[in-house]
């Protein structure tokens, strides 16, 4: 007790050096395991949002940023698809096919155009509010809600893909009618939109005011359509009947369309229809593409294993020096103590309790840390993930 | 008190030899040791603290033969008999002056911190002139108040002997005297005899005895 009382004082008297010491130490123990927790999630995080989505229909191209856009709405943008995609599937009667539109974002948060069939195929909640009814209705996510500090009755205004594209993307305001349960995946961090809200973004659809008005037909005058006619960048209860698309639905873009078969031989037919490479779209697994960037990402970590191994044995040595140099300063202490008497091994037990009480402080730090991203991982680890998008 | 008969003493890597015939220190006797630097008297109170053994030769400390402990056996019989007073004062930094005063019980099992010490601690404190600073460290503490802590520190344990290492080389004229005189003050009331090494001659008609150094040094310089 006396030596622990003695290393207490002579750390509390040299605070500084003591905090500086404790807090080097606590980094060294605590990044390692912080780095570890944090992939383990992320690897978790990234394989259960693959495994959870059997198959993925899209362009042909690079399979990985059709899955990085699908599923997790990056800033990927493959080549859009046709919505005869869909029906086909549909027609198929092998799976049920989920559109997925994430063209475009608002206040830095992607617009996901689907159908109601995703909120039941993610098990999403609505914690506030309600779901998508009304065409311009968003539902967002719970991260998105924190972030911009919106809810319901709160309006969102899709940002403009080509501010000098006159004939592109004009901003749609939607009014927030539902907000998500967190689920702590990419979804926390969307606005999500039925896909026709989407093809009004892009301006496939839209609404204006009439081209010919009542008094005009019944008065029997010409009239000529121009560009002077308002079009409609809210969609209200009293305009929304003006609002209509032109051209057949088929044709109709979409990013990307989750597949979700009705059995291993559905899917396994289904996967079979689009093997040729010829094609224009190609079916992917999910799982099996996130598991080739996890592999990726795992072989980087055991280099930045490397690196953090040599980056902890150059700190510590940097400790261990620090510590021999304190010994030195204090050999007219320890010279003291032998000649009041000090008992043979005191030195070195009060040498030993000032490090030990040092490296205590230091693991209690790092596994308080440890304890904070290991509570906090899956949700830092789905913002990670959601981060570009 | 002390009693040293036909000591002889060499460090291994030098040429210096030291050999004291015969040396006597009555109980409460207070004795200066004078001597040119280098002529043994720093060795001599570490042969008698038994920090230093002698290669031949008969150290008796309180009736006890101080060469013939073993190490373990020194350590607690310089803890508990022996009081050191050093020229540094050799306070630590980090600890109060209550806690510097009290330190030798903190580093050996042959002492036993207890009310009594605590209470011992103060007292000695307070006769020094020290009590209101007990809670300060030595850095904010004058040369003199230093070495009255370092004072109270040689006389917790109530050693029967005090061995004064140039106690008053680092202090003014002025503090010289007075720390002297609370040193034989203090040692007087504890009952306990002072062999004190020193360089200054003002202070030793102050002392019952002086003994000269330079008869007992042999060989060149250490």
């Amino acid at each position: 007790m006396n030596a622990l009382y003695l290393a207490f004082a002579y750390l509390r008297y040299h605070w500084g050096r003591s905090v500086i010491l404790t807090l080097v130490a606590a980094l060294i123990l605590f990044v390692p395991i912080a780095t570890q927790i944090l992939l383990s999630s992320s690897e978790r995080a990234l394989v259960a949002r693959g495994e959870a989505t059997p198959l993925l229909l899209g362009s042909r191209g690079s399979q990985l940023d059709l899955t990085m856009a699908a599923l997790y709405f990056s800033d990927e943008r493959p080549d859009p698809i046709p919505m005869r995609e869909v029906e086909a599937i549909w027609d198929s009667g092998l799976a049920v096919p989920i559109p997925v539109h994430t063209a475009f974002s608002s206040a830095g948060f992607r617009i996901v155009g689907t159908t109601l069939d995703y909120f039941a195929f993610r098990n999403l909640e609505i914690a506030d509010g309600r779901g998508l009814s009304v065409l311009g209705d968003a539902v967002i996510g719970s991260g998105v809600a924190a972030t911009l500090g919106k809810g319901i009755g709160d309006t969102l205004v899709s940002a403009p893909e080509n501010l000098f594209d006159l004939d592109g993307v004009y901003p749609l305001e939607m009014p927030i009618v539902g907000v998500l349960a967190p689920t702590n995946a990419p979804d926390d961090q969307a606005i999500f939109v039925d896909i026709k809200t989407a093809w009004v973004i892009q301006g496939i659809g839209h609404g204006h005011e009439d081209v010919v008005t009542a008094a005009q037909i019944a008065s029997g005058s010409d009239t000529v359509a121009n560009a002077a006619v308002v079009q409609y960048q809210r969609i209200t209860e009293v305009n929304i009947g003006s609002f209509h698309f032109h051209g057949s639905q088929d044709g109709f873009p979409t990013s990307a369309v989750i597949v979700v078969p009705n059995d291993t031989r559905s899917a396994t037919i289904l996967k079979g229809r689009y093997l040729d490479t010829e094609g224009p779209t190609q079916i992917v697994e999910p799982a099996g593409v996130i598991q080739g960037l996890v592999d990726r990402i795992f072989r980087i970590k055991s280099l930045l294993d490397v690196v953090t191994a040599i980056i902890a044995i150059a700190a510590l040595a940097a400790i261990g020096l620090a510590v021999f140099l304190s010994y030195r300063l204090r050999a007219r202490e320890i010279a003291t103590a032998v000649k009041l008497g000090a008992r043979r091994g005191m030195v070195l037990r009060l040498l030993s309790a000032e490090t030990f009480t040092l490296l205590l402080i230091s693991t209690c730090i790092a596994a308080a840390g440890a304890i904070i991203v290991s509570r906090n991982a899956e949700a830092w680890v789905g913002w990670l993930l959601a981060l570009g998008s | 008190m002390i009693a040293v008969q036909d000591l002889s003493f060499r460090y291994s890597d030098a040429s210096f030899r030291l050999h004291v015939p015969q040396f006597e220190l009555q109980d409460r006797e207070r004795v200066a040791i004078v001597g040119p630097s280098g002529s043994g008297k720093t060795t001599l109170l570490n042969l008698i603290a038994g920090i230093l053994t002698p290669q031949a030769g008969r150290i008796d400390v309180a009736g006890t033969d101080v060469a013939q402990l073993s190490d373990v056996d020194r350590r607690r019989f310089r803890a508990s008999t022996i009081g050191f007073v050093f020229q540094d004062f050799a306070l630590l930094d980090y600890l109060s002056a209550r806690q510097n005063i009290l330190y030798p019980y903190r580093i050996t099992p042959a002492l036993t911190l207890d009310a009594k010490a605590r209470a011992r601690a103060e007292a000695l404190a307070v006769s020094c002139g020290i009590g209101d600073k007990l809670d300060r460290h030595p850095t904010a503490l004058s040369q003199g108040e230093q070495q009255r802590v370092a004072i109270c520190r040689a006389l917790v344990t109530q050693p029967k002997l005090i061995l004064s290492d140039e106690a008053t080389g680092n202090l003014d004229p002025d503090s010289k005297s007075r720390i002297l005189d609370l040193l034989f003050e203090q040692a007087a009331e504890a009952g306990a005899a002072v062999l004190a090494v020193t360089h200054d001659h003002e202070l030793l008609p102050r002392f019952e005895r002086v003994l000269d150094f330079a008869q007992f040094r042999e060989g060149a310089e250490a």
